[in-house]
Protein backbone atom coordinates (compact mmCIF):
# COMPACT_ATOMS: atom_id res chain seq x y z
CA UNK A 1 0.00 0.00 0.00
CA UNK A 2 1.41 3.23 -0.83
CA UNK A 3 0.86 5.63 1.86
CA UNK A 4 -0.55 9.38 1.80
CA UNK A 5 3.01 11.10 1.59
CA UNK A 6 4.29 8.90 -1.12
CA UNK A 7 1.09 9.34 -3.34
CA UNK A 8 1.44 12.87 -2.66
CA UNK A 9 5.20 13.03 -3.70
CA UNK A 10 4.76 10.35 -6.67
CA UNK A 11 1.55 12.76 -7.83
CA UNK A 12 3.99 16.25 -7.79
CA UNK A 13 6.56 13.94 -9.31
CA UNK A 14 4.39 13.01 -12.49
CA UNK A 15 3.06 16.50 -12.49
CA UNK A 16 6.20 18.86 -12.47
CA UNK A 17 7.21 15.99 -16.00
CA UNK A 18 4.11 17.57 -17.28
CA UNK A 19 4.05 21.16 -16.09
CA UNK A 20 7.51 20.83 -18.02
CA UNK A 21 5.88 18.91 -21.19
CA UNK A 22 3.68 22.01 -21.77
CA UNK A 23 6.06 24.33 -21.26
CA UNK A 24 8.77 22.50 -23.27
CA UNK A 25 6.47 21.55 -26.26
CA UNK A 26 5.54 24.53 -27.76
CA UNK A 27 9.16 25.61 -27.43
CA UNK A 28 10.15 23.05 -29.56
CA UNK A 29 7.20 23.51 -32.07
CA UNK A 30 8.30 26.96 -31.90
CA UNK A 31 12.02 26.17 -33.51
CA UNK A 32 10.15 24.59 -36.81
CA UNK A 33 9.78 27.28 -39.01
CA UNK A 34 6.15 28.76 -38.82
CA UNK A 35 4.28 29.71 -42.04
CA UNK A 36 4.36 33.32 -42.71
CA UNK A 37 1.39 35.57 -42.65
CA UNK A 38 0.58 37.41 -45.54
CA UNK A 39 0.75 40.75 -44.42
CA UNK A 40 4.52 39.88 -43.91
CA UNK A 41 4.87 39.08 -47.38
CA UNK A 42 6.07 42.25 -49.53
CA UNK A 43 8.72 40.74 -51.91
CA UNK A 44 9.07 37.00 -52.66
CA UNK A 45 11.58 34.82 -55.02
CA UNK A 46 9.86 33.34 -57.58
CA UNK A 47 12.52 31.16 -59.22
CA UNK A 48 15.43 31.58 -61.39
CA UNK A 49 15.76 32.73 -64.61
CA UNK A 50 15.89 29.53 -66.32
CA UNK A 51 12.35 28.42 -64.68
CA UNK A 52 10.89 31.23 -66.85
CA UNK A 53 11.29 30.45 -71.13
CA UNK A 54 11.19 33.69 -73.13
CA UNK A 55 7.64 34.83 -74.29
CA UNK A 56 5.78 32.77 -71.90
CA UNK A 57 3.64 33.55 -68.93
CA UNK A 58 3.96 32.03 -65.03
CA UNK A 59 1.22 32.13 -62.61
CA UNK A 60 2.73 32.28 -58.97
CA UNK A 61 1.72 33.10 -55.71
CA UNK A 62 1.85 35.98 -53.88
CA UNK A 63 0.19 35.59 -50.34
CA UNK A 64 -3.35 34.99 -51.19
CA UNK A 65 -3.64 36.32 -54.47
CA UNK A 66 -2.36 35.35 -57.96
CA UNK A 67 0.49 36.79 -59.59
CA UNK A 68 1.62 36.67 -63.35
CA UNK A 69 5.50 37.01 -64.14
CA UNK A 70 5.81 37.25 -68.16
CA UNK A 71 9.48 36.53 -69.35
CA UNK A 72 8.98 38.55 -72.87
CA UNK A 73 10.32 37.50 -76.07
CA UNK A 74 12.91 40.78 -75.77
CA UNK A 75 13.81 38.52 -72.20
CA UNK A 76 12.37 41.48 -70.11
CA UNK A 77 10.44 40.70 -67.17
CA UNK A 78 7.07 42.06 -65.70
CA UNK A 79 4.99 40.84 -63.16
CA UNK A 80 1.16 41.80 -62.48
CA UNK A 81 -1.19 40.85 -60.14
CA UNK A 82 -3.18 37.93 -62.45
CA UNK A 83 -6.63 39.22 -61.17
CA UNK A 84 -8.87 40.91 -63.41
CA UNK A 85 -9.84 44.33 -62.66
CA UNK A 86 -13.34 43.63 -64.06
CA UNK A 87 -14.71 40.55 -62.30
CA UNK A 88 -11.78 39.48 -60.31
CA UNK A 89 -11.55 36.27 -62.52
CA UNK A 90 -7.44 34.75 -62.96
CA UNK A 91 -5.61 35.76 -66.39
CA UNK A 92 -3.37 34.24 -68.45
CA UNK A 93 -0.53 35.55 -70.60
CA UNK A 94 -1.52 34.21 -74.37
CA UNK A 95 1.29 33.80 -76.55
CA UNK A 96 -0.32 33.52 -79.51
CA UNK A 97 -2.26 36.92 -78.78
CA UNK A 98 1.19 39.04 -77.33
CA UNK A 99 -1.13 39.70 -75.21
CA UNK A 100 -2.50 39.09 -71.04
CA UNK A 101 -6.31 37.54 -71.70
CA UNK A 102 -8.95 36.97 -68.90
CA UNK A 103 -11.20 34.35 -70.36
CA UNK A 104 -14.17 34.97 -68.41
CA UNK A 105 -15.92 38.12 -70.84
CA UNK A 106 -12.63 38.04 -72.99
CA UNK A 107 -10.72 41.11 -71.30
CA UNK A 108 -7.18 41.88 -72.92
CA UNK A 109 -4.34 43.47 -71.26
CA UNK A 110 -1.12 44.59 -73.63
CA UNK A 111 2.12 43.44 -71.73
CA UNK A 112 2.23 46.28 -69.86
CA UNK A 113 -1.11 45.57 -68.49
CA UNK A 114 -2.70 48.31 -69.50
CA UNK A 115 -6.62 47.28 -70.36
CA UNK A 116 -7.17 47.38 -74.38
CA UNK A 117 -10.01 45.67 -75.18
CA UNK A 118 -13.38 44.22 -73.59
CA UNK A 119 -14.93 44.98 -69.95
CA UNK A 120 -11.59 45.57 -67.41
CA UNK A 121 -12.00 48.90 -66.89
CA UNK A 122 -8.61 49.84 -65.45
CA UNK A 123 -5.02 48.43 -65.83
CA UNK A 124 -3.93 45.17 -64.19
CA UNK A 125 -1.94 46.24 -60.75
CA UNK A 126 2.07 45.71 -61.26
CA UNK A 127 4.56 44.58 -59.55
CA UNK A 128 8.15 45.82 -59.42
CA UNK A 129 10.76 42.76 -60.80
CA UNK A 130 14.50 42.40 -59.19
CA UNK A 131 17.11 40.22 -60.54
CA UNK A 132 19.41 39.05 -58.40
CA UNK A 133 22.02 37.02 -60.54
CA UNK A 134 20.23 34.78 -61.87
CA UNK A 135 17.11 34.66 -59.59
CA UNK A 136 13.66 36.33 -60.28
CA UNK A 137 12.39 38.45 -57.23
CA UNK A 138 8.68 40.72 -57.49
CA UNK A 139 8.14 42.88 -54.94
CA UNK A 140 4.88 45.08 -54.03
CA UNK A 141 4.83 48.90 -55.84
CA UNK A 142 5.42 51.65 -53.68
CA UNK B 1 12.27 102.19 -76.91
CA UNK B 2 14.02 99.05 -76.77
CA UNK B 3 11.92 97.85 -74.06
CA UNK B 4 8.62 98.83 -75.04
CA UNK B 5 9.32 97.26 -78.97
CA UNK B 6 8.77 93.37 -77.14
CA UNK B 7 5.69 94.52 -75.16
CA UNK B 8 4.39 95.88 -77.72
CA UNK B 9 4.99 93.29 -80.07
CA UNK B 10 3.46 90.60 -77.02
CA UNK B 11 0.04 92.71 -76.91
CA UNK B 12 -0.28 92.50 -80.56
CA UNK B 13 0.77 88.72 -80.70
CA UNK B 14 -1.70 88.20 -78.14
CA UNK B 15 -4.42 90.05 -79.29
CA UNK B 16 -4.19 88.19 -83.14
CA UNK B 17 -4.22 84.73 -81.29
CA UNK B 18 -7.44 85.41 -79.11
CA UNK B 19 -9.23 87.28 -81.84
CA UNK B 20 -10.54 83.96 -83.00
CA UNK B 21 -12.03 83.34 -79.90
CA UNK B 22 -13.63 86.59 -78.68
CA UNK B 23 -15.35 86.20 -82.10
CA UNK B 24 -17.09 82.70 -81.51
CA UNK B 25 -17.76 83.88 -77.94
CA UNK B 26 -19.50 86.92 -79.87
CA UNK B 27 -21.02 84.60 -82.15
CA UNK B 28 -22.71 82.49 -79.39
CA UNK B 29 -23.62 85.92 -77.23
CA UNK B 30 -25.41 87.17 -80.09
CA UNK B 31 -27.80 84.85 -80.26
CA UNK B 32 -27.68 84.07 -76.08
CA UNK B 33 -28.24 87.45 -75.37
CA UNK B 34 -31.12 88.17 -76.35
CA UNK B 35 -32.66 84.29 -76.01
CA UNK B 36 -31.66 84.45 -72.06
CA UNK B 37 -33.74 87.65 -71.76
CA UNK B 38 -37.22 85.87 -72.92
CA UNK B 39 -39.19 84.87 -71.02
CA UNK B 40 -40.75 81.72 -72.95
CA UNK B 41 -39.24 78.77 -71.42
CA UNK B 42 -38.97 77.31 -74.32
CA UNK B 43 -36.70 79.43 -76.45
CA UNK B 44 -34.52 80.46 -72.99
CA UNK B 45 -33.85 77.28 -72.19
CA UNK B 46 -31.33 76.47 -74.82
CA UNK B 47 -29.22 79.01 -73.68
CA UNK B 48 -28.68 77.31 -69.86
CA UNK B 49 -28.24 74.21 -71.55
CA UNK B 50 -26.02 74.93 -73.75
CA UNK B 51 -23.41 76.39 -71.09
CA UNK B 52 -22.29 72.57 -70.71
CA UNK B 53 -22.43 71.76 -74.32
CA UNK B 54 -18.95 70.25 -76.05
CA UNK B 55 -19.68 72.63 -78.21
CA UNK B 56 -19.80 75.72 -76.84
CA UNK B 57 -16.66 74.11 -75.21
CA UNK B 58 -15.16 74.28 -78.60
CA UNK B 59 -16.67 77.99 -79.44
CA UNK B 60 -19.05 76.33 -81.56
CA UNK B 61 -22.03 78.64 -81.38
CA UNK B 62 -25.59 77.88 -82.25
CA UNK B 63 -25.12 79.40 -86.23
CA UNK B 64 -23.74 75.91 -86.57
CA UNK B 65 -26.96 74.13 -86.54
CA UNK B 66 -29.25 77.15 -86.38
CA UNK B 67 -28.01 79.53 -89.22
CA UNK B 68 -28.67 82.74 -88.90
CA UNK B 69 -26.43 85.75 -88.45
CA UNK B 70 -25.27 86.24 -84.30
CA UNK B 71 -23.53 89.19 -85.20
CA UNK B 72 -26.40 91.58 -86.50
CA UNK B 73 -28.14 93.71 -83.75
CA UNK B 74 -31.53 93.47 -85.70
CA UNK B 75 -33.44 90.82 -84.84
CA UNK B 76 -35.02 90.26 -88.17
CA UNK B 77 -32.47 90.29 -90.39
CA UNK B 78 -30.32 87.77 -87.66
CA UNK B 79 -33.15 85.48 -88.04
CA UNK B 80 -33.55 85.44 -91.78
CA UNK B 81 -33.64 83.40 -94.73
CA UNK B 82 -31.07 85.28 -96.07
CA UNK B 83 -28.36 84.51 -94.00
CA UNK B 84 -29.44 80.97 -93.57
CA UNK B 85 -31.81 80.99 -90.43
CA UNK B 86 -33.72 77.61 -90.21
CA UNK B 87 -35.21 77.90 -86.57
CA UNK B 88 -35.99 74.33 -84.94
CA UNK B 89 -34.63 71.69 -87.61
CA UNK B 90 -37.08 69.27 -88.90
CA UNK B 91 -36.27 65.98 -87.32
CA UNK B 92 -35.47 64.29 -90.97
CA UNK B 93 -32.31 67.01 -91.26
CA UNK B 94 -30.79 66.72 -88.45
CA UNK B 95 -28.59 63.67 -89.03
CA UNK B 96 -27.22 66.09 -92.62
CA UNK B 97 -27.13 68.92 -90.22
CA UNK B 98 -24.87 67.37 -88.03
CA UNK B 99 -23.14 65.47 -90.67
CA UNK B 100 -21.94 68.38 -92.23
CA UNK B 101 -18.92 68.57 -89.42
CA UNK B 102 -19.10 64.98 -87.96
CA UNK B 103 -18.25 63.46 -91.37
CA UNK B 104 -15.70 65.98 -92.17
CA UNK B 105 -11.87 64.58 -91.46
CA UNK B 106 -10.70 67.72 -92.33
CA UNK B 107 -13.13 69.86 -89.88
CA UNK B 108 -13.41 66.71 -87.15
CA UNK B 109 -9.30 66.79 -87.18
CA UNK B 110 -8.86 70.61 -86.04
CA UNK B 111 -11.60 69.84 -83.01
CA UNK B 112 -11.18 65.82 -81.55
CA UNK B 113 -9.01 64.09 -83.79
CA UNK B 114 -9.41 60.66 -82.11
CA UNK B 115 -13.51 61.13 -82.78
CA UNK B 116 -14.99 58.41 -85.69
CA UNK B 117 -16.58 60.40 -88.56
CA UNK B 118 -18.43 57.43 -89.78
CA UNK B 119 -22.00 57.86 -87.62
CA UNK B 120 -23.49 59.23 -90.24
CA UNK B 121 -22.64 56.04 -92.44
CA UNK B 122 -23.40 54.03 -90.15
CA UNK B 123 -26.85 55.97 -88.97
CA UNK B 124 -28.13 55.29 -92.46
CA UNK B 125 -27.38 51.58 -92.03
CA UNK B 126 -29.60 51.68 -88.94
CA UNK B 127 -33.54 51.04 -88.72
CA UNK B 128 -33.60 54.65 -87.33
CA UNK B 129 -31.96 56.16 -90.11
CA UNK B 130 -33.61 54.43 -92.91
CA UNK B 131 -36.85 55.02 -91.36
CA UNK B 132 -35.57 58.97 -90.75
CA UNK B 133 -34.24 58.94 -94.33
CA UNK B 134 -38.32 57.81 -95.32
CA UNK B 135 -39.84 60.77 -93.71
CA UNK B 136 -40.45 59.16 -90.29
CA UNK B 137 -40.14 62.07 -87.87
CA UNK B 138 -40.73 59.84 -84.44
CA UNK B 139 -37.57 57.61 -85.06
CA UNK B 140 -34.27 58.63 -83.09
CA UNK B 141 -32.17 61.12 -85.02
CA UNK B 142 -29.17 62.10 -83.26
CA UNK B 143 -30.39 64.70 -81.35
CA UNK B 144 -32.73 62.31 -79.71
CA UNK B 145 -30.12 60.00 -77.95
CA UNK B 146 -27.39 63.02 -77.35
CA UNK B 147 -29.60 65.60 -76.39
CA UNK B 148 -30.14 69.13 -78.40
CA UNK B 149 -28.52 71.33 -75.99
CA UNK B 150 -26.23 69.25 -73.41
CA UNK B 151 -24.72 67.52 -76.00
CA UNK B 152 -21.42 66.24 -73.93
CA UNK B 153 -18.63 63.40 -74.51
CA UNK B 154 -20.03 59.67 -74.49
CA UNK B 155 -17.38 59.35 -71.81
CA UNK B 156 -18.67 62.30 -69.49
CA UNK B 157 -21.11 60.93 -66.72
CA UNK B 158 -24.00 63.44 -67.08
CA UNK B 159 -23.96 62.16 -71.07
CA UNK B 160 -26.84 60.81 -72.08
CA UNK B 161 -25.09 58.25 -73.50
CA UNK B 162 -22.87 57.44 -70.80
CA UNK B 163 -22.71 53.85 -70.46
CA UNK B 164 -25.20 53.98 -67.21
CA UNK B 165 -27.51 56.83 -68.35
CA UNK B 166 -27.55 54.91 -72.02
CA UNK B 167 -30.58 52.37 -71.38
CA UNK B 168 -32.66 55.26 -70.17
CA UNK B 169 -31.92 57.20 -73.21
CA UNK B 170 -33.24 54.09 -75.18
CA UNK B 171 -36.19 53.55 -72.71
CA UNK B 172 -37.58 57.04 -73.03
CA UNK B 173 -38.79 56.13 -76.45
CA UNK B 174 -38.47 52.28 -76.51
CA UNK B 175 -40.41 51.82 -73.22
CA UNK B 176 -43.12 53.97 -74.40
CA UNK B 177 -46.17 52.73 -75.40
CA UNK B 178 -47.91 54.95 -76.72
CA UNK B 179 -44.94 56.06 -78.23
CA UNK B 180 -44.22 52.99 -79.78
CA UNK B 181 -47.54 52.46 -80.70
CA UNK B 182 -47.63 51.34 -84.93
CA UNK B 183 -44.09 50.02 -84.67
CA UNK B 184 -44.91 46.83 -83.95
CA UNK B 185 -42.24 45.96 -81.59
CA UNK B 186 -42.73 45.03 -77.77
CA UNK B 187 -41.93 47.71 -74.94
CA UNK B 188 -40.47 45.93 -72.36
CA UNK B 189 -36.92 45.35 -73.16
CA UNK B 190 -35.89 48.31 -70.41
CA UNK B 191 -37.63 46.53 -67.99
CA UNK B 192 -36.58 42.75 -69.21
CA UNK B 193 -32.85 43.95 -69.07
CA UNK B 194 -32.55 46.14 -65.84
CA UNK B 195 -33.33 42.80 -63.76
CA UNK B 196 -31.11 40.77 -66.29
CA UNK B 197 -27.78 39.63 -65.38
CA UNK B 198 -26.10 42.19 -67.21
CA UNK B 199 -28.79 45.20 -66.54
CA UNK B 200 -27.89 44.33 -62.64
CA UNK B 201 -24.41 44.61 -63.24
CA UNK B 202 -24.50 47.98 -65.04
CA UNK B 203 -27.33 49.85 -63.39
CA UNK B 204 -26.89 48.25 -59.82
CA UNK B 205 -23.15 47.18 -59.06
CA UNK B 206 -22.40 49.96 -61.27
CA UNK B 207 -20.20 47.82 -63.33
CA UNK B 208 -19.26 50.30 -66.36
CA UNK B 209 -17.70 47.33 -68.72
CA UNK B 210 -21.39 45.63 -68.31
CA UNK B 211 -23.08 45.84 -71.88
CA UNK B 212 -25.70 48.14 -72.35
CA UNK B 213 -27.98 48.41 -75.48
CA UNK B 214 -25.53 49.43 -77.97
CA UNK B 215 -22.91 46.73 -76.58
CA UNK B 216 -25.37 44.41 -78.58
CA UNK B 217 -27.48 46.40 -80.93
CA UNK B 218 -24.73 49.44 -82.26
CA UNK B 219 -25.33 52.77 -81.43
CA UNK B 220 -25.14 54.74 -84.82
CA UNK B 221 -25.73 51.64 -86.64
CA UNK B 222 -28.23 50.16 -84.33
CA UNK B 223 -30.32 46.85 -85.68
CA UNK B 224 -31.63 43.89 -83.86
CA UNK B 225 -28.87 41.19 -84.38
CA UNK B 226 -29.52 38.89 -87.22
CA UNK B 227 -30.39 35.49 -85.90
CA UNK B 228 -26.81 34.05 -87.31
CA UNK B 229 -24.96 37.43 -85.77
CA UNK B 230 -26.14 36.63 -81.76
CA UNK B 231 -23.27 34.40 -81.19
CA UNK B 232 -20.70 36.72 -82.37
CA UNK B 233 -22.28 39.55 -80.54
CA UNK B 234 -22.39 37.61 -77.53
CA UNK B 235 -19.17 36.19 -78.23
CA UNK B 236 -17.58 40.20 -77.90
CA UNK B 237 -17.25 39.37 -74.27
CA UNK B 238 -17.89 34.94 -74.21
CA UNK B 239 -15.74 34.33 -76.64
CA UNK B 240 -15.21 30.79 -74.98
CA UNK B 241 -18.91 30.39 -74.89
CA UNK B 242 -18.99 31.28 -78.30
CA UNK B 243 -16.04 29.03 -79.68
CA UNK B 244 -17.33 26.05 -78.33
CA UNK B 245 -20.67 26.37 -79.10
CA UNK B 246 -19.45 27.09 -82.59
CA UNK B 247 -17.53 24.08 -82.98
CA UNK B 248 -20.42 21.94 -81.42
CA UNK B 249 -23.19 20.06 -83.33
CA UNK B 250 -25.91 21.91 -81.93
CA UNK B 251 -24.47 25.07 -84.01
CA UNK B 252 -25.45 23.47 -87.21
CA UNK B 253 -28.99 22.20 -85.64
CA UNK B 254 -29.56 25.56 -84.70
CA UNK B 255 -28.43 27.05 -88.27
CA UNK B 256 -31.12 24.71 -89.83
CA UNK B 257 -33.91 25.45 -87.24
CA UNK B 258 -33.23 29.01 -87.78
CA UNK B 259 -32.43 29.53 -83.80
CA UNK B 260 -30.68 31.93 -82.50
CA UNK B 261 -27.79 30.83 -80.70
CA UNK B 262 -27.34 32.37 -77.12
CA UNK B 263 -30.90 33.66 -77.28
CA UNK B 264 -32.85 30.18 -77.42
CA UNK B 265 -31.57 29.11 -73.90
CA UNK B 266 -30.42 33.14 -72.13
CA UNK B 267 -33.22 34.93 -73.82
CA UNK B 268 -32.27 38.51 -74.90
CA UNK B 269 -33.03 41.13 -72.85
CA UNK B 270 -33.69 39.14 -69.98
CA UNK B 271 -30.65 37.17 -69.69
CA UNK B 272 -30.49 35.75 -65.91
CA UNK B 273 -27.23 35.06 -64.03
CA UNK B 274 -26.11 31.85 -65.03
CA UNK B 275 -27.35 28.78 -63.03
CA UNK B 276 -27.21 24.75 -63.24
CA UNK B 277 -30.85 25.57 -63.09
CA UNK B 278 -31.60 25.92 -66.71
CA UNK B 279 -30.33 22.30 -67.40
CA UNK B 280 -32.15 20.35 -64.79
CA UNK B 281 -34.49 17.94 -66.52
CA UNK B 282 -37.78 18.54 -68.01
CA UNK B 283 -38.08 22.02 -66.91
CA UNK B 284 -34.50 22.57 -68.58
CA UNK B 285 -33.71 24.74 -71.78
CA UNK B 286 -32.75 21.79 -73.34
CA UNK B 287 -36.36 19.96 -73.35
CA UNK B 288 -37.75 23.21 -75.33
CA UNK B 289 -36.21 20.58 -78.58
CA UNK B 290 -34.94 17.64 -76.23
CA UNK B 291 -37.85 15.30 -75.19
CA UNK B 292 -37.02 11.91 -72.57
CA UNK B 293 -39.08 9.59 -75.39
CA UNK B 294 -37.53 10.75 -78.68
CA UNK B 295 -34.09 12.06 -77.53
CA UNK B 296 -33.92 11.27 -73.83
CA UNK B 297 -30.11 11.18 -74.37
CA UNK B 298 -30.05 15.39 -74.94
CA UNK B 299 -31.67 15.41 -71.49
CA UNK B 300 -29.52 12.84 -69.69
CA UNK B 301 -26.77 14.54 -70.69
CA UNK B 302 -27.99 18.22 -69.61
CA UNK B 303 -28.76 16.87 -65.92
CA UNK B 304 -25.34 14.89 -65.80
CA UNK B 305 -23.65 18.05 -66.69
CA UNK B 306 -25.90 19.83 -63.73
CA UNK B 307 -24.84 17.24 -61.18
CA UNK B 308 -21.24 17.81 -61.71
CA UNK B 309 -21.11 21.62 -61.64
CA UNK B 310 -23.03 21.21 -58.75
CA UNK B 311 -21.28 18.84 -56.95
CA UNK B 312 -18.15 20.91 -57.32
CA UNK B 313 -19.95 24.11 -56.44
CA UNK B 314 -21.42 22.20 -53.52
CA UNK B 315 -17.75 20.95 -52.69
CA UNK B 316 -16.19 24.77 -53.05
CA UNK B 317 -19.16 26.21 -50.56
CA UNK B 318 -18.40 23.58 -48.09
CA UNK B 319 -14.49 24.40 -48.37
CA UNK B 320 -15.19 27.60 -47.93
CA UNK B 321 -16.79 27.60 -44.87
CA UNK B 322 -14.29 26.02 -43.25
CA UNK B 323 -11.44 28.50 -45.10
CA UNK B 324 -13.21 31.74 -43.96
CA UNK B 325 -14.03 29.76 -39.96
CA UNK B 326 -10.17 29.15 -40.07
CA UNK B 327 -9.52 32.77 -41.45
CA UNK B 328 -12.23 34.45 -38.35
CA UNK B 329 -9.86 32.17 -36.06
CA UNK B 330 -6.21 33.64 -37.50
CA UNK B 331 -5.31 30.52 -39.56
CA UNK B 332 -2.92 30.82 -42.07
CA UNK B 333 -5.21 30.33 -44.68
CA UNK B 334 -3.50 31.76 -47.68
CA UNK B 335 -2.35 27.93 -49.35
CA UNK B 336 -5.06 26.58 -48.53
CA UNK B 337 -7.54 29.76 -50.00
CA UNK B 338 -5.04 29.70 -53.43
CA UNK B 339 -5.86 26.23 -54.02
CA UNK B 340 -9.40 26.68 -53.99
CA UNK B 341 -9.04 29.79 -56.14
CA UNK B 342 -8.30 27.83 -58.31
CA UNK B 343 -11.15 24.78 -58.03
CA UNK B 344 -13.65 28.01 -58.53
CA UNK B 345 -11.78 28.90 -61.83
CA UNK B 346 -12.60 25.20 -62.63
CA UNK B 347 -16.29 25.69 -61.89
CA UNK B 348 -15.98 28.55 -64.40
CA UNK B 349 -14.34 26.69 -66.88
CA UNK B 350 -17.10 24.18 -66.29
CA UNK B 351 -19.59 26.32 -67.32
CA UNK B 352 -17.96 27.38 -70.23
CA UNK B 353 -17.67 23.75 -71.50
CA UNK B 354 -21.20 23.04 -71.03
CA UNK B 355 -21.43 25.12 -74.39
CA UNK B 356 -19.43 22.36 -76.17
CA UNK B 357 -22.87 20.29 -75.15
CA UNK B 358 -19.92 17.23 -74.43
CA UNK B 359 -20.99 15.84 -70.87
CA UNK B 360 -17.31 14.27 -71.12
CA UNK B 361 -15.36 17.43 -71.19
CA UNK B 362 -17.42 19.30 -68.56
CA UNK B 363 -17.28 16.12 -66.13
CA UNK B 364 -13.16 16.27 -67.27
CA UNK B 365 -13.37 19.94 -65.90
CA UNK B 366 -15.29 19.42 -62.85
CA UNK B 367 -12.82 16.31 -62.13
CA UNK B 368 -10.20 18.69 -61.91
CA UNK B 369 -12.29 21.09 -59.73
CA UNK B 370 -13.08 18.00 -57.09
CA UNK B 371 -9.29 17.13 -57.00
CA UNK B 372 -8.45 20.65 -56.34
CA UNK B 373 -11.25 21.45 -54.09
CA UNK B 374 -10.26 18.23 -52.54
CA UNK B 375 -7.23 19.54 -51.88
CA UNK B 376 -8.16 22.30 -50.10
CA UNK B 377 -10.54 20.39 -48.05
CA UNK B 378 -7.79 18.32 -46.48
CA UNK B 379 -5.70 21.99 -45.78
CA UNK B 380 -8.76 23.33 -44.23
CA UNK B 381 -9.58 20.08 -41.50
CA UNK B 382 -6.01 20.52 -41.13
CA UNK B 383 -5.69 23.70 -40.56
CA UNK B 384 -9.17 23.44 -37.96
CA UNK B 385 -7.79 20.61 -36.28
CA UNK B 386 -4.31 21.79 -35.45
CA UNK B 387 -6.50 24.68 -34.23
CA UNK B 388 -8.59 21.97 -31.46
CA UNK B 389 -5.14 20.58 -30.74
CA UNK B 390 -3.78 23.54 -29.75
CA UNK B 391 -6.89 24.61 -27.51
CA UNK B 392 -7.04 21.15 -26.01
CA UNK B 393 -3.10 21.27 -25.32
CA UNK B 394 -3.76 24.75 -23.72
CA UNK B 395 -6.42 23.21 -21.48
CA UNK B 396 -4.23 20.07 -20.50
CA UNK B 397 -1.31 22.61 -19.70
CA UNK B 398 -3.38 24.92 -18.05
CA UNK B 399 -4.55 21.97 -15.69
CA UNK B 400 -0.97 20.27 -15.20
CA UNK B 401 -0.21 23.81 -14.11
CA UNK B 402 -2.31 23.76 -11.86
CA UNK B 403 -2.37 20.99 -10.33
CA UNK B 404 1.30 21.52 -9.69
CA UNK B 405 0.73 24.98 -8.10
CA UNK B 406 -1.79 22.51 -5.82
CA UNK B 407 0.59 19.92 -5.05
CA UNK B 408 3.06 22.18 -4.48
CA UNK B 409 1.17 24.07 -2.13
CA UNK B 410 -0.15 20.45 -0.10
CA UNK B 411 3.33 19.78 0.05
CA UNK B 412 4.57 22.48 1.80
CA UNK B 413 2.14 22.38 3.69
CA UNK B 414 3.09 18.37 4.55
CA UNK B 415 6.57 19.68 4.96
CA UNK B 416 5.43 21.84 7.76
CA UNK B 417 3.09 19.62 9.70
CA UNK B 418 6.07 16.78 9.84
CA UNK B 419 8.58 19.77 11.07
CA UNK B 420 5.85 21.07 13.52
CA UNK B 421 5.02 16.93 14.84
CA UNK B 422 9.10 16.95 15.45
Amino acid sequence: MIDRRSFLDWLLGGTVFAGLAAILYPAARYLEPQEIPEAAISSLKVGTIEDFPLDSGTIFKFGRKPGLLIHDADGKFRAFHATCTHLSCVVQYRKDMGAIYCACHNGRFDINGKNISGPPPRPLEEFDVHLKGNEVYVSLRG
Amino acid sequence: MKILFPIILYLVVSLLLLAPCALCQDEVSGCVNCHSELDDGDIEAPTELFKNDIHNQAALGCVGCHGGDPTSDDEDLAMSEATGFIGVPDPTDIPKICSKCHSDPVFMKSFDPGLAIDQYAKYMTSIHGIRNSAGDTKVAQCASCHRAHDIRKANDPKSSTYAFNLPGTCAACHANNVYMAGYDIATDQHTDYERSVHGIALLEKRDIGAPACNDCHGNHGAVPPEVGSIDKVCGLCHANNMTNFDQSTHNEYFDALEMPACETCHSNHYVDSPSTDILDGETSVCAQCHNSDESPEGLEAADGMRKSIDSLNTSLTVVKEKLDESDRKGLFVTNALFTWQEARQKEFAAKTAVHTFDLGKVTGVTAEGLELASQADVAADDLLAGYVFRRAGLAVSVFFLGLLALLLWLKARQIDARQQSL
